[in-house]
């Protein structure tokens, strides 16, 4: 299951006469393996909305219901335990934690679940053989290009089978062969995993690779 | 947990330079708890141990001044073994040395000496007279009586333990041979050493022999008293006290500096690690995990540290050779005490990380701009508003008080700097826009509002307060225990060991050279004396026997001359203390003598350069000879040619013929106590030392990382508007601007915070009014602004190597 719902959603940012509002009365539906894009120009707010669906940042009013759970209600540790059983990310920069290798930055959502590393073992190597770098699996982020970083990245997103996968312009960073390489893993993943994946994106040509595209004006859905 | 824990000991070995500063300041931490933990016990142990070699098992000393029977005393039913033990001073051409006579067999018993078979006529002496006098085994020492000689041949050269221990040279002589050399009859003796079977019935029994006995008569003592052993090393435990706290504050505002500066650096981590499902506790803990490793690493050093040097630093500090090893108990805590103080260190920091969104922290950088905030202006207004009244109005003893306003006049000046900061930068704005100066106006507005910096001042301002608090206490450490030097001056020698009532010495005065003889009468009571009907006091006292001024005591508002036999001075502070004032009468009943002294308050003195705790009671000589003793504490003298001083006291030796005393020129008396102190201090200065440089250095690295984190800022500027010289412009404008500031502002909250600190030592019952030495102040600001202004060079120089591009990338 990974479906994605939000009712009225509203975000405003600032205060008193300051107040801007970033987003207005939201209200989509994404269901059980989707893969879809959010597209608009710059400051349209679909960075804003990934992020609140997401439960990195709250709503100003309004809903976000994933897999039919308000988040809104849930406290820090449920909306934690949520984010590493049914919530993966994916970062336009990485993110990867530097002084780690490859496979510890993919474990590490294991580690916080509070699970063994080694009952992982061998979705470690099954994702790493996915994402081409089993060779890699010793190597720190800096030793890695951008477009195996962003590999590394949707690794660690995958590796406790959530339903979901959030990706902030996944593909901002890279030159277009790594791009491709990556769109195609997520289109991958999407299919033979079955994970819904709600991308933000600027790229018409990487929108396509998902089955439906969201189009955001002035904090709108247009 | 294996990523966990790789993920922790990358992260300390990545910041090589900070790891190491923090640890180094954690292990001065931990050696300065354990060694306050371990120390003090080990003194007391080891002068118990001491005074056991000494006195073997016996537990309790009676004495007179004429020899007594046993059955002369009544004692309790406690069960107890006892000798008797009789001295005589031996005296043979250039010879001296004190003889104990004493029943074999019942001294074997209380373990004074080794059972050894002592026939008539026969000696045993120590190895320290044998050494002095070359005497060797069946040599002959001969006895001086008035009408003829006595003869005693020498059975054995022995340690010197137990009796011999008493004096450097001695000897022992079975009771046979003593009676018959003095005529004394048997079973009658000076001393008796007492061992209590049941060790837990010794102050019983020691106050049943007082309570039952003529106290004028009998001096009744406990022979090892854990108590006073403890109280005797009072500044042992203070100074260690002092440098546990002075470190402990100085190595706090380091740590706690570097530990923000981590947290800063590592947020995006932090909001990585949320991302992927690590709730704010467990981020939280995992950051608790990481200091408590650093805490762990310093606190186990500190122990290794401890355990090394724990028996040099104790004997420095008590100039005897101390040989124990650290209870591993000691160690623990140690180590769990160092953890405790980085978790409290960074726990701020901790908790600060918690209050952003992931999206904030990992989206939208770290905000290096500090706003005027209100809240901590109020703050610190009433916290040095609340300080100051807590001050002038508390009275000196209040000990919880005075340290309470110590701390919030810290927490004051350090919310007060951010306003400090902005007033500052409001001043140089409007300069900057008078002359139409860009990278004034620049500099002028990141004094006001730029964390970074305003953290970095309030490190300099607090740091180099403590260090000038730290280095003005250190001296004047240094100048109290010199105040010998004060008590002495004038003089050319001094008589200490003194044991006989004052005229005795008279003979002294007719020796050539010898100018003048000043007896100095001198007695502490601890505790054994009341006043007014069962009061104590709560200090000694120490009473002086004076009939002139002396240097030693300042007198206030009346002349020690004109004292009279029914008046005395009181300390000042002792009077304060004890709610006494001038004209009030005080009766003091001197427990151990069974006397009173009534005398009448008349006037104060300032004692300090006589004692630290300020016990001082000055009454007149006679008083003093009259009711405490005729013998006094030491003697001085002056000389016509102090070129002679040497030869004089050989002449002065020989006429007194006295094996206790010794006499020593004034300049060997203060070098042999600058001696003791100095190995004393010494460990004060290490540890002081090292607590400064490690702030030094942490002052330093903060301001070339509050540089580093602002990398990004200075190559936006630099790629919208500002050239690099004036980038260059801005920054040393910067430096300079606020490192006057907080060294100027370090120096004033440094002579107020030593006032602070005198009235905190003066709660803890140290009275020594700590002089703030302006020229020793201003000399080590000066260097210390040099240096900090010296520290713009480094960012400067990497401004120079920014890549505007890659720096700017993730804005």
């Amino acid at each position: 299951m990974g479906n994605i719902k939000t009712k009225n959603l509203v975000k405003e940012f600032g205060s008193n006469e300051n107040k801007v509002r970033v987003l207005d009365n939201i209200n989509i539906e994404i269901k059980d393996g989707e893969f879809v894009s959010l597209m608009g120009p710059s400051g349209s707010g679909k960075s804003t909305l990934l992020y609140l669906v997401g439960g990195l940042d709250k709503p100003t009013s309004g809903k976000v219901l994933i897999n039919d759970t308000d988040i809104s209600k849930l406290s820090d540790t449920d909306m934690s335990k949520l984010r590493r059983r049914d919530i993966g990310f994916v970062f336009q920069f990485y993110n990867l934690v530097q002084n780690l290798t490859v496979e510890e930055n993919i474990m590490l959502p294991v580690v916080m679940n509070g699970e063994k590393e080694s009952s992982y073992k061998e979705r470690l190597d099954y994702i790493l053989k996915t994402i081409g770098l089993e060779d890699k699996r010793k190597s720190l982020p800096k030793e890695l290009s951008g477009g195996q970083q962003q590999r590394v990245s949707i690794a660690r997103a995958v590796i406790l089978n959530p339903s979901i996968i959030f990706a902030d312009e996944p593909i901002g960073n890279l030159d277009s062969k790594s791009g491709k390489e990556v769109m195609e893993l997520f289109k991958k993943i999407n299919e033979e995993e079955h994970i819904t994946i709600l991308q933000v994106t600027h790229s018409e040509e990487s929108a396509k690779y998902g089955n439906r595209i969201i189009r955001l004006k002035d904090g709108k859905i247009v | 947990m294996k990523i966990i824990l790789t993920h922790i000991f990358r992260n300390i070995k990545e910041k090589k330079g900070r790891s190491i500063l923090i640890i180094l300041s954690l292990m001065i931490a931990s050696v300065v708890f354990i060694l306050n933990l371990t120390i003090p016990n080990q003194i007391v142990e080891t002068k118990m141990e001491q005074s056991r070699d000494a006195i073997g098992s016996s537990d309790i000393l009676v004495a007179s001044f004429e020899s007594f029977n046993i059955n002369d005393l009544k004692l309790s039913d406690e069960k107890t073994n006892y000798v008797g033990v009789n001295d005589l001073y031996l005296i043979h051409k250039d010879k001296t040395l004190v003889i104990y006579g004493t029943d074999i067999e019942a001294a074997s018993k209380v373990k004074l000496l080794d059972n050894v078979n002592l026939l008539d006529n026969e000696i045993i002496i120590s190895k320290t007279t044998a050494d002095k006098y070359n005497y060797i085994v069946n040599d002959i020492i001969t006895i001086d009586l008035q009408d003829n000689k006595y003869e005693l041949k020498i059975k054995d050269i022995v340690d010197s333990k137990g009796l011999l221990s008493f004096k450097t040279l001695s000897g022992i002589i079975n009771n046979n041979t003593y009676n018959k050399i003095t005529n004394n009859e048997n079973n009658k003796y000076r001393t008796y050493y007492m061992d209590v079977l049941n060790n837990e019935k010794v102050d019983d029994t020691k106050k049943y022999i007082q309570d039952n006995n003529d106290k004028k008569e009998y001096i009744v003592e406990k022979l090892v008293d854990e108590e006073k052993i403890r109280e005797d090393n009072f500044y042992t435990q203070f100074i260690l006290l002092v440098i546990m706290i002075m470190a402990t504050i100085m190595i706090f505002f380091v740590v706690n500096t570097l530990n923000k500066m981590i947290v800063m650096e590592r947020m995006t981590v932090i909001g990585t690690f949320r991302s992927v499902g690590a709730s704010k506790f467990k981020m939280n803990l995992l950051l608790v995990l990481e200091n408590s490793v650093y805490g762990l690493l310093g606190g186990s050093f500190g122990a290794l540290v401890s355990i090394l040097i724990n028996n040099f630093a104790a004997s420095m500090l008590t100039g005897t050779t101390i040989k124990s090893t650290v209870p591993f108990n000691n160690l623990v805590l140690g180590i769990v005490f160092t953890i405790i103080l980085e978790i409290l260190m960074s726990l701020a920091s901790i908790i600060k990380s918690n209050k952003y969104s992931i999206k904030e922290i990992m989206f939208e950088g770290k905000n290096s701009k500090a706003g005027f905030n209100i809240k901590e202006s109020i703050i610190s207004f009433i916290c040095i508003i609340v300080s100051l009244v807590i001050y002038f109005v508390i009275s000196d003893t209040n000990t919880v008080l005075s340290a309470l306003s110590l701390i919030m006049f810290w927490v004051g000046i350090a919310y007060f700097i951010p306003t400090m900061m902005l007033i500052l930068s409001k001043i140089i704005c409007s300069i900057a826009k008078k002359i139409n100066s860009g990278s004034l106006l620049m500099a002028g507005k990141n004094l006001g509002f730029n964390k970074l910096l305003i953290s970095s001042t309030r490190l300099v301002v607090i740091s180099t307060s403590i260090m000038l608090v730290i280095i003005n206490i250190s001296i004047s450490f240094n100048s109290m225990i010199d105040s010998y030097k004060v008590q002495f001056s004038g003089y050319d020698g001094t008589i200490r060991d003194v044991s006989k009532k004052y005229y005795e010495y008279d003979l002294l005065k007719n020796i050539d050279n010898v100018k003048s003889i000043e007896y100095n009468f001198m007695y502490s009571y601890d505790n054994d004396v009341t006043y007014n009907d069962g009061k104590t006091l709560d200090a000694g006292p120490m009473f002086l026997g004076m009939n002139k001024s002396a240097p030693s005591i300042v007198e206030l508002d009346y002349k020690i001359k004109d004292l009279k036999d029914d008046e005395c001075l009181f300390d000042r502070i002792l009077l304060k203390n004890n709610n006494l004032k001038v004209g009030d009468t005080v009766d003091f009943y001197l427990k151990s003598q069974d006397k009173h002294i009534k005398v009448k308050i008349v006037g104060t003195v300032d004692s300090y350069y006589m004692s630290a705790q300020r016990e001082i009671v000055v009454i007149t000589d006679n008083t003093f000879r009259e009711n405490i003793t005729e013998v006094p504490f030491s003697i001085e003298f002056t000389v016509n040619d102090s070129s002679k001083v040497r030869d004089t006291i050989e002449l002065m030796e020989r006429k007194l013929k006295d094996p206790d005393i010794t006499i020593w020129t004034i300049d060997d008396f203060c070098n042999l106590q600058r001696k003791n102190i100095n190995s004393f201090m010494s460990l004060f200065y290490i540890i002081i030392s090292l607590a400064l440089i490690l702030s030094f250095v942490g002052i330093i690295n903060n301001q070339l990382i509050s540089f580093m984190e602002r990398t990004k800022e200075i190559a936006v500027l630099n790629s919208i508007c500002m050239s690099k010289s004036q980038l260059r412009r801005m920054l040393v404008i910067e430096n300079i601007t606020s490192n006057i500031v907080a060294c100027t502002f370090g120096f004033i909250v440094s002579i107020m915070s030593l006032r602070y600190m005198n009235k905190l030592m003066y709660g803890i019952k140290m009275y020594t009014d700590v002089q703030y030495q302006y020229n020793v102040g201003l000399i080590i600001m000066g260097i210390v602004l040099i240096v900090l202004l010296s520290t713009v060079i480094v960012p400067i120089k990497k401004m120079k190597k920014i890549n505007v591009v890659e720096a700017i990338k993730y804005e």
